[in-house]
């Protein structure tokens, strides 16, 4: 716990990279840890409340602090990418968490099991200001790519869809059905505990609006994913372009993070479908924590590169 | 007035008769002209005023090309009479102008190679071949110039050739171009600055000077 402290912290004291990254990556393990230990529950049974609690602070305190992370970037005149690009991450990043403090409300507060809640919505302009922001990193400088890269690009790009297409088909075509439900039917909230609409904790608005986005299930979980792809696409274009530069560095992180966000959707997008009475709190969720810690220490690597001078002379070194 | 647009003429370089030292001239329509000045694209209204001057005030025979990123004022000369025609040259700077334009561009160069990579510096050394071409640039004609001027140290007491004003401010607007190209932004005038901060107090003072005042103050931000 000691790691988010320092880490929110960053806004105000000069943090350097190194302590950033040390941060993060201690809040990584501690994460999966958590997940590892705790989240295992057999069949059936509910995870414990606390546990719940435990990883939605996992996600929250990674999502602030890479977001804070991004925004200090956002403001410096200095940084290689661009501002705005790291305006678009933060902002994302911040959506992230508002989308997460709604979803936490639905699920918690209100034990609700909603399929598309407007937790939902957030993750949509969260995905949006990203892949503008990613986007703009893309095409605003000359990449002078080869072929082989270009293909190479265009392999990730084809193999994640083809994966996120191939996993939005229902269970039966895929021919993954799962063991213990009829290969029709892909269970929503039908075999949870959760009580009747009647004893429900929740206002009535929000029982009615989840009725309402109900139809929406499908065409947001692809949605996801195709962002996904399109993120991952951006940042290795990135990577592959200034490869053995040291801008590459802080890419690299967030090609990482496109990556594991990509892992954490599929993830869930499968679980939804296939799992049969699936809570939150699964174990590949954890991605959704290293996701935005490997955004903040890209961002961290990148405040660094922009602000050290390196050696400056052709013909002599400085003194 | 008489504003031209690049696709109207054609841009030639030919040796000076009595300097080593090639001069782009601008044929339209039969006749030939050679640079006399320089402006950027925020300046239409000075690069206008100055072409007005010389063709109301002083007589002179000009055209003003307009390209996208900037104007340039030529006067009428004939090709025969280059040698003795030294109305309307600009002024050559001193050395200095020289050493610090080709220590923006080092800087500039190494932060590519720094940050973006080896294939990025190299492809920058292509397309800055490119670009003093299109300008004949003194002592930028071959591959073998181009990477003495990325790689020698210009403080070493080499010898430097002055040049005129306007290869300085073309030399650092192409220069700006490029590495907002390259980078996507200017976050990189402020890194490259600081490079000059090599040269001798009075020196730093001068250039920044010239640069402020010139019609790249803006573009490189030298404070």
């Amino acid at each position: 716990m000691s790691s988010s402290a320092e880490k929110s912290s960053t806004a105000k004291s000069p943090l350097t990279a190194q302590t950033i990254v040390l941060a993060g990556v201690t809040w990584a393990v501690a994460a999966l840890l958590f997940f590892l230990l705790f989240g295992a529950t057999p069949p059936g049974e509910s995870p414990p409340t606390w546990y719940l609690l435990g990883t939605y602070i996992f996600g929250f305190v990674a999502n602030l602090s890479a977001a804070i992370l991004c925004l200090r970037n956002w403001r410096s005149p200095q940084i290689v990418s661009g501002r705005n690009v790291w305006l678009g991450i933060g902002l994302g990043l911040f959506l992230y968490v508002i989308g997460d403090i709604l979803f936490f409300l639905w699920e918690f507060v209100w034990e609700q099991d909603p399929v598309v809640s407007p937790g939902d919505f957030f993750y949509l302009l969260n995905y949006l200001c990203l892949s503008w922001g990613m986007m703009l990193a893309v095409t605003s400088r000359r990449l002078n790519l080869e072929l082989k890269q270009w293909i190479a690009i265009a392999a990730i790009g084809i193999v994640g869809m083809a994966l996120a297409v191939w996993l939005s088909l229902p269970p039966s075509m895929s021919g993954l059905a799962s063991t213990s439900q009829t290969p029709t039917a892909p269970t929503p909230a039908a075999t949870t505990p959760a009580p009747a609409p009647a004893a429900s904790r929740a206002p009535d608005w929000v029982v009615k609006l989840e009725e309402d986005l109900a139809p929406l299930d499908k065409p947001v979980t692809l949605i996801y994913t195709v962002f996904d792809v399109a993120l991952l696409i951006a940042a290795t274009t990135l990577l592959l372009a200034f490869w053995g530069g040291r801008f590459s560095q802080s890419w690299r992180m967030i090609a990482a993070a496109a990556f594991c966000l990509y892992i954490a959707d599929m993830w869930f997008k499968y679980a939804a479908t296939r799992v049969p009475d699936y809570q939150s709190g699964g174990i590949l969720e954890v991605f959704w924590v290293f996701s935005p810690l490997l955004f903040g220490i890209g961002a961290a690597l990148e405040y660094d590169i922009s602000t050290r001078t390196p050696t400056r002379r052709a013909g002599r070194r400085r003194s | 007035m008489f504003i031209l647009k690049r696709q109207d003429v054609e841009i030639s370089s030919v040796q000076h008769p009595k300097r080593d030292q090639q001069i782009p001239i601008l044929n339209y329509q039969g006749q030939t002209f050679r640079l006399i000045n320089v402006f950027s694209a925020a300046q239409a209204d000075e690069a206008k005023a100055y072409w007005r001057d010389l063709t109301d005030n002083r007589g002179k025979a000009c055209v003003l090309l307009e390209e996208p990123d900037r104007y340039s004022v030529w006067g009428k000369v004939r090709l025969d009479q280059l040698a003795n025609d030294e109305a309307g040259t600009t002024e050559a700077k001193p050395a200095l102008y020289t050493q610090a334009c080709l220590l923006l561009l080092q800087a500039v160069y190494i932060d590519i190679e720094d940050l973006l990579g080896n294939r990025q510096a190299s492809a920058f050394e292509k397309d800055l071949a490119g670009a003093l071409a299109q300008w004949s640039f003194p002592q930028a004609g071959s591959a073998k110039a181009i990477k003495d001027m990325l790689t020698l140290d210009p403080l070493d007491g080499l010898p430097i050739q002055p040049w005129q004003e306007h290869h300085l401010i073309n030399f650092l607007q192409e220069l700006h171009r490029l590495g907002k190209d390259y980078f996507g932004n200017d976050s990189f005038t402020a890194r490259a600055i600081e490079v000059l901060d090599d040269l001798s107090d009075g020196d730093r003072v001068e250039f920044t000077a010239w640069i402020n005042k010139s019609p790249l103050g803006q573009l490189w931000n030298a404070g």
